[in-house]
């Protein structure tokens, strides 16, 4: 097992965390607070000597194979507004399960890093805006970083690219849900629609890591070729893959920017009629830490253009501005608000949505959880009365 | 190494990639098709590339030429026919969706009775595949062999029919061909008419001042689940499109009919297609001035006929005559799509070479943007009449290509407003794209509940208004639209503006509905046992109503239980609903009891029910109804089931004579000693036994019909006089809401504007033919014939339900007592269903429950009653929407009392009615009302299109008017659904040496009589036409 780090481990293991979300809180290390834990996702800790380095000479030398587990669980109680019109938007308050993620990561020798988790809360709904859906056990990571120099990985797997700019993870979010942009609007909150920034899928990625900076900033980069399918597709249901490219760079005090670019030319249709559409893309996303101050902003664009069916050009695009407020204590409370907008379709002229979330977050470090908590007014061009409450808890290994 | 490389180039060669075709013989069962109408078995012949899979069913011969094995597998008469296509999809054999009954070649109706089905091309060299079959001339149809044989004389040719494949491919190619033999000459016609006139001696007015034409081509079936689709006025409204061609027919020698650029269809995952290409013997180029008023092409096609899923495409003219030896071929193309008429246009434009661009776009939901699965995206010409149907997928999106040209477009979903129409430019090569918002549909949301408080089957059923400016007009003309494939909203029919927006049959009384925004009541009913509750509901667009709502039971029916013994599902292939959809609507609808009777088909029933767990609402019955073409349909159960036969069991239907069709049911029953033969609506032309037979609704005997009657009377052997059999169990009384069946016709009252063939009809008496019989006789009056001859078979009511809206499962319907207390979900067998049959305790109804009794006799019973009459106790109940006002008695055929019901009292009457009888006699009571049972069971308002329109159609010109299914003074088919019941009878033994029948018996074969014409025969009379 990997030796229990220090807590310059702890940030290496922040930055090392697995695709998406799941940074060192989330990945069996004490859940961090909002201020101790930017994270940049998408990577794996290297092995490192867990022990003083002064000492190294003593110490064991590193094990040809390691890997610990991790996880967390994260619950939900949520409640919407009955809207007088649609049926399937507030009939629906209670408990959500959140997450239940477990799984390993670990490395080999000093060559090779790798993360192996499944989810076992995806809300699988039987069709649009519907009520009706079943919890299901999906994998969520599937990937190896193998070492080609002493900062370049190779990646390849299933995994989630930087094209996402909200790289926090699940365990260190401020507010309980995901950002407008990246997470969409989900059935019974409101018109379901999907976010705009894509989800994991199976490909290959060079990356290079950037070490977080005690000053100044370290610059890094990603440039991923993936299926572009669905999520949980088991094959490449494209012809052709997708394509992105992503620029990180680290700030002091766990602070970063990120801006991607990406083209997705997706398949859709049945089998007997596939039809093209492209996906360009542009994502950019920043956090910027002072003190018990974070800032946090991030902005998604998608031009859709319909080679086979032709048809107008769609645009969507999304953002989020958020800032919020760490008091700190032995159970620090952070407290924020957060603006969103998404515009799925620039065809539509009544589907932009806005948000407005305000929120706090009270983490118990000593036992690795947290509760949140939250109120959204939520401003639709449509007729349209979703506003919501929302109280998480989230516990993790 | 050396070996790696070689195998990896072995590997490469193996796979180049190319497009391939290939015909088989097929060896397993797992290399067939599958699929709702899939009868490919082992013997059979598959065609198939990397697109599509196609069957064509052996000979059906085995060593022995007069064994013939494939009638009754196939739904035409012989083999050698394209039986089963589809798409080619993932997984092995069976797992397929044909939906196509079957595609056979006609010339005229004479079809290929096949001597040699084989494989002509195998593909292997990477060319196309082939399936050679060879034969000589059928008849389709004996009814129409005067002008087949006329103008065909098949029996000097001889015929070829071939499907070839090609690699990557979607179109099958037919080329069809006929060769004449080496004896002479041999014209098309071959008799012109006044030779047929005077021929054949039958004097038919008019026949003399005609020139005809022998139109040739294809014949498909496209199965139940297919809605046809021509492009232009028809859309997909060919059937009613047809009938109006027929008023701008222009007259031999063209055939009428309409004229179609091509002809697809649309359905659930595969569609299909017919076309042909520009050619120089193209029949309606031909005979353009036959067909004024209609768009032609180069391509035309003529349809003169669709009915019971068959319709008559003909697109070739053959030569004037054929030299000896000489041959005439014709090529055709059979097109898969999958699902909409688009990709089925897409091929035929390929395969037309024409110019196209792409048409293509997404339907998203104005509110959600949700997208629009399954929304119709419809193409119109500069008539803003449809051209083309491209049907949305699950992302909303949808593609097509179009011919250069300018168009419109305009999207239909049965749930929401259909657009606004927008014009658009269709460029060679270039991508035209469109983005389309629909207006949200609305949400109803009903759970009914029981008088128990049970969530118990029913249905829910949504009655909207119209303007009252439309009332009396035809519903298609401002309600929905069929060329646009919009559903059907039946309308109350009496003058008041009433429409149904939509019904849906519940197994547990919820539903979730998506329908257009506006008001509407909620009706929920469960049969004739219960009331109708209403709710008034206004929904708006994206918005919903929920309600819960309990039904009211309006009578209790203490023993007897309630069943439909005629009810089709889509294993028949003019029937689109599926064995799930049937169950859970007979048990909606009420009934206890459903006996599946598809076509030539044994449908079992249990599994659906015990998927749907309505195991204590409804008791399956498996049975079918063997259906000939010209003979009758007759339905036998309880049957059992065969499970290595692509049919449920082996059986014939063709050539075969009405005894030996119902030995064969009783062979194929569970028990042998028990099972039941039905005669299904025998008064129906065409399809009716007593019809076909001619059965004399006086003596319940045959006779030989005359005139007219006789040159549409078909001529076989088994249709002799002698070959009638009523060695059946049970006869339809009733079947669907056909009420003009029931009784002898009478003319009305005043009479409607003539003239009138003789003799005249009088107002208010039966209106007879020239032979002093009746032209229109009653179902009931020739089952009281067969009661007074000592012939017992027990009247039943039954739907012949094949579909759902507009054609509702248990109306008509059966009461049987099966025994006091056993009326429970699960209280009663199958076994008492049958003996209850047996013993005749059934009471035909659609809905009233009418008792009969006399002292303690039940119906069914028999009683000596010594003393010169009897107390005929009826009791009458019916719900408040099927309330009765007249009641009849009937013993031994005569009339014995005639009350009309207290306007009060037409849901619950009682009365004692003293009967006097001078000797043995079997009483009858028939109870009626006037109240339209709107909307529980709904009108018949649109002209049913059956076999006599296709008669019709192929004796235009013809003064037809002595023929009973052609002559102006006939039973109004068009009516509302009213309350109607009779019971089966008691028999009363007055002079106590047992019951004995109060006319002469029926012999047990029928007498020999003169032979029916056989138009076969005159022909072969004539030397100097004879070859």
């Amino acid at each position: 097992m990997i030796v229990r780090p220090g807590g310059a481990f702890v940030v290496l293991i922040a930055l090392a965390t697995s695709a998406s979300a799941e940074p060192a809180g989330g990945e069996g290390q004490p859940a961090p607070t909002a201020s101790t834990a930017p994270a940049p996702t998408g990577t794996v800790a290297k092995a490192q000597p867990a022990s003083d380095p002064a000492t190294s000479s003593e110490a064991a030398p590193p094990k040809r194979f390691d890997w610990e587990p991790f996880g967390y669980l994260r619950m939900q109680y949520i409640a919407v507004q009955d809207d007088p019109l649609s049926v399937f938007v507030g009939r629906n308050d209670g408990f959500e399960l959140q997450n239940a993620r477990f799984g390993i990561r670990g490395t080999l020798l000093d060559r090779a890093a790798f993360v192996v988790a499944i989810e076992g809360a995806v809300d699988a709904r039987r069709q649009v805006n519907t009520p009706r859906g079943r919890m299901e056990v999906r994998l969520k990571d599937a990937f190896v970083d193998t070492h080609v120099s002493s900062q370049i990985d190779v990646r390849a797997g299933f995994f989630e690219s930087l094209v996402d700019p909200n790289i926090e993870g699940d365990t260190v979010r401020e507010f309980v849900d995901r950002p407008l942009e990246s997470r969409g609007m989900r059935a019974t909150e409101g018109f379901e629609t999907s976010g705009l920034t894509p989800g994991r899928s199976l490909g290959a990625a060079i990356r290079l890591q950037p070490v977080a900076p005690a000053s100044g900033a370290a610059v890094g980069f990603e440039v991923a070729v993936q299926n572009g399918a669905d999520e949980y597709a088991s094959n490449n249901d494209n012809n052709l893959p997708a394509a992105s490219a992503s620029a990180l760079l680290l700030l002091p005090a766990g602070g970063w920017m990120v801006a991607s670019a990406r083209f997705n030319r997706r398949t859709v249709g049945d089998v007997q009629a596939l039809k093209n559409e492209d996906d360009l893309q542009g994502t950019i996303g920043a956090r910027i830490i002072a003190g018990p101050v974070a800032f946090g902003a991030a902005a998604a664009f998608v031009r859709t253009t319909y080679p086979t069916t032709g048809g107008p050009v769609q645009n969507a695009y999304g953002a989020h501005g958020q800032l919020t407020y760490t008091i700190p204590a032995r159970t620090p409370v952070t407290l924020g608000y957060r603006f969103g907008i998404l515009d799925p379709s620039s065809l539509l002229l009544t589907d932009r949505v806005m948000e407005h979330t305000v929120g706090a977050a009270i983490s118990v470090p000593a036992y690795s959880m947290r509760l949140q908590l939250q109120a959204t007014h939520v401003v639709e061009q449509r007729e349209l009365s979703n506003g919501r409450v929302q109280l998480a808890a989230e516990v993790a290994l | 190494m050396k070996l790696g490389l070689v195998l990896a180039a072995l590997a490469l060669c193996a796979c180049d990639g190319a497009p391939r075709a290939r015909a088989q013989v097929i060896g397993t069962l797992g290399d067939t098709i599958g699929g709702p109408h899939a009868i490919g078995r082992e013997g059979d012949f598959l065609l198939e590339n990397d697109e599509i899979r196609l069957i064509v069913a052996d000979t059906g011969r085995t060593s022995d030429p007069k064994q013939i094995q494939v009638y009754g597998r196939a739904n035409t008469t012989f083999g050698g026919t394209l039986v089963d296509a589809d798409l080619k999809r993932d997984g092995v054999g069976g797992r397929g969706n044909d939906q196509l009954a079957e595609l056979l070649p006609g010339f005229l109706f004479t079809v290929i009775d096949p001597l040699r089905v084989e494989i002509t091309k195998r593909g292997d060299d990477g060319g196309p595949a082939e399936v050679t079959v060879t034969g000589t001339g059928g008849d389709l149809l004996q009814m129409v062999a005067l002008l087949n044989t006329g103008l065909m004389f098949p029996s000097t040719l001889s015929f070829e029919n071939k499907y070839r494949l090609y690699p990557g491919k979607r179109y099958v190619e037919i080329e069809t061909t006929v060769k004449n033999g080496p004896m002479g000459a041999h014209p098309f016609p071959y008799l012109d008419p006044t030779q047929l006139d005077d021929l054949l001696g039958r004097n038919i007015p008019g026949v003399s001042s005609i020139q005809l034409s022998v139109p040739m081509g294809q014949l498909p079936l496209l199965g139940g689940e297919q809605e046809l689709f021509a492009p232009g006025v028809a859309g997909f409204n060919v059937k009613y499109a047809i009938e109006d061609s027929y008023r701008m027919a222009g007259g031999f020698p063209s055939f009428p009919g309409l004229a179609v650029d091509f002809l697809a269809s649309k359905g659930e995952g595969v569609s299909y297609g017919l076309t042909i290409l520009d050619n120089p013997y193209n029949y309606v180029s031909t005979y353009k001035a036959g067909y004024p008023g209609q768009d032609l092409t180069p391509f035309s096609m003529l349809i003169p006929f669709t009915y019971a899923g068959v319709a008559g495409v003909f697109m070739a003219k053959p030569p004037a005559q054929l030299a000896p030896n000489e041959s005439f071929s014709f090529t055709s193309y059979f097109v898969i799509g999958d699902g909409d008429v688009a990709s089925v246009a897409d091929v035929i434009y390929e395969l037309r070479r024409q110019p196209v661009g792409t048409f293509g776009g997404k339907v998203v939901d104005e509110r959600t943007g949700a997208p629009v699965a399954r929304a119709n995206v419809f193409v119109l010409d500069g008539r803003l009449l449809p051209v083309n149907q491209i049907e949305t997928d699950a992302d909303g999106t949808f593609i097509a290509t179009l011919p250069e040209g300018q168009y419109s477009y305009r999207v239909l979903a049965d749930e929401r407003e259909s657009t606004a129409v927008q014009a658009f430019r269709i460029q060679a090569d270039r991508t035209t794209g469109v983005f389309v918002t629909m207006k949200p549909h609305a949400n109803v949301v009903v759970d009914v509940i029981d008088e128990l408080g049970r969530h118990a089957p029913a249905k829910i059923t949504l009655v909207a208004t119209f303007d009252t400016a439309n009332v009396g007009k035809d519903p298609r003309t401002f309600l929905f639209s069929l060329p646009f494939g919009e559903r059907r909203r039946p309308t109350a029919f009496d003058g008041r503006n009433l429409y149904i927006e939509g019904a849906w049959w519940t197994k547990d009384g919820r539903v979730d509905a998506r329908v257009r925004p506006g008001t509407y009541d909620i009706v929920v009913s469960r049969g004739p046992e219960y009331e109708v509750t209403t709710k008034r509901i206004t929904v708006t667009a994206g918005g919903f109503v929920a309600e819960q709502l309990q039904l009211e039971r309006a009578f209790s029916t203490d023993g007897w239980v309630s069943g439909d013994f005629h009810i089709h599902a889509n294993p028949s292939t003019d029937s689109g609903v599926t064995v799930e959809q049937r169950v859970i609507s007979c048990a909606a609808e009420g009934l206890e009891v459903a006996v599946a009777t598809d076509h030539n088909y044994i449908t079992d029933y249990a599994p659906a029910i015990a998927a749907s767990g309505l195991d204590p609402w409804l008791l399956g019955i498996p049975g079918m109804e063997l259906t000939t073409f010209e003979m009758g349909h007759f339905i036998g159960y309880p049957l059992k089931i065969d499970p290595g036969s692509t049919r449920g069991g082996e059986f014939q239907w063709a050539y075969l004579p009405p005894g030996k069709l119902f030995a064969q049911l009783r062979d194929l029953a569970v028990d042998k000693g028990s099972g039941l033969v039905q005669v299904a609506h025998p008064r129906q032309q065409v399809l009716g036994y007593f019809a076909q037979f001619y059965i004399d609704a006086a003596t319940a005997e045959p006779y030989v019909p005359s005139g007219i009657l006789g040159v549409f009377a078909p001529y076989g052997d088994e249709f002799s006089a002698e070959n009638v059999s009523y060695d059946f169990d049970v006869i339809e009384l009733m079947t669907g809401r056909k009420r003009e069946w029931n009784h002898t016709y009478t003319a009305p009252s005043p009479l409607p504007p003539g003239p009138f063939p003789n003799p005249q009809p009088v107002p208010g008496q039966v209106v007879v033919g020239p032979d002093g019989r009746p032209t229109y006789p009653g179902t009931i009056e020739t089952w009281f014939s067969l009661l007074d001859r000592g012939h017992v078979a027990t009247g039943v009511g039954a739907s012949d339900t094949h579909h759902l809206l507009g054609d509702e499962p248990g109306y008509a319907r059966t009461l049987l007592y099966v025994g006091k207390g056993k009326d429970t979900p699960g209280g009663f067998t199958r076994d008492d269903v049958v003996t209850a049959i047996r013993e005749h305790r059934a009471i035909t109804t659609t809905a009233p429950f009418v008792e009969m009794t006399i002292g303690n006799a039940m119906i069914g019973d028999t009683i000596v009653a010594q003393g010169g009459g009897v107390d005929v106790r009826v009791r009458v109940r019916a719900p408040t929407w099927g309330a009765v006002n007249h009641l009849v008695i009937y013993a031994n055929s005569v009339v014995v009392a005639d009350q009309m019901i207290p306007a009060g009292q037409g849901t619950d009457y009682e009365t004692m009615v003293r009967v006097p009888l001078a000797r043995d006699s079997w009483i009858v009571a028939e109870v009626e009302g006037p109240t339209n049972m709107f909307p529980v069971s709904t009108p018949v308002e649109l002209p049913p299109l059956d076999a006599t329109v296709i008669i019709q159609a192929l004796s235009a010109g013809l003064d037809l008017s002595s023929l009973p299914v052609t002559a102006k003074l006939k039973p109004d088919q068009l009516h509302t659904s009213t309350p109607y019941a009779i019971t089966n009878p008691i028999w009363v033994d007055v002079d106590g040496n047992g019951w004995g029948a109060p006319k002469q018996a029926l012999p047990r074969i029928a007498p020999p009589s003169r032979s029916r014409p056989d138009v076969r025969d005159a022909f072969d009379a004539l030397p100097e036409l004879s070859p």
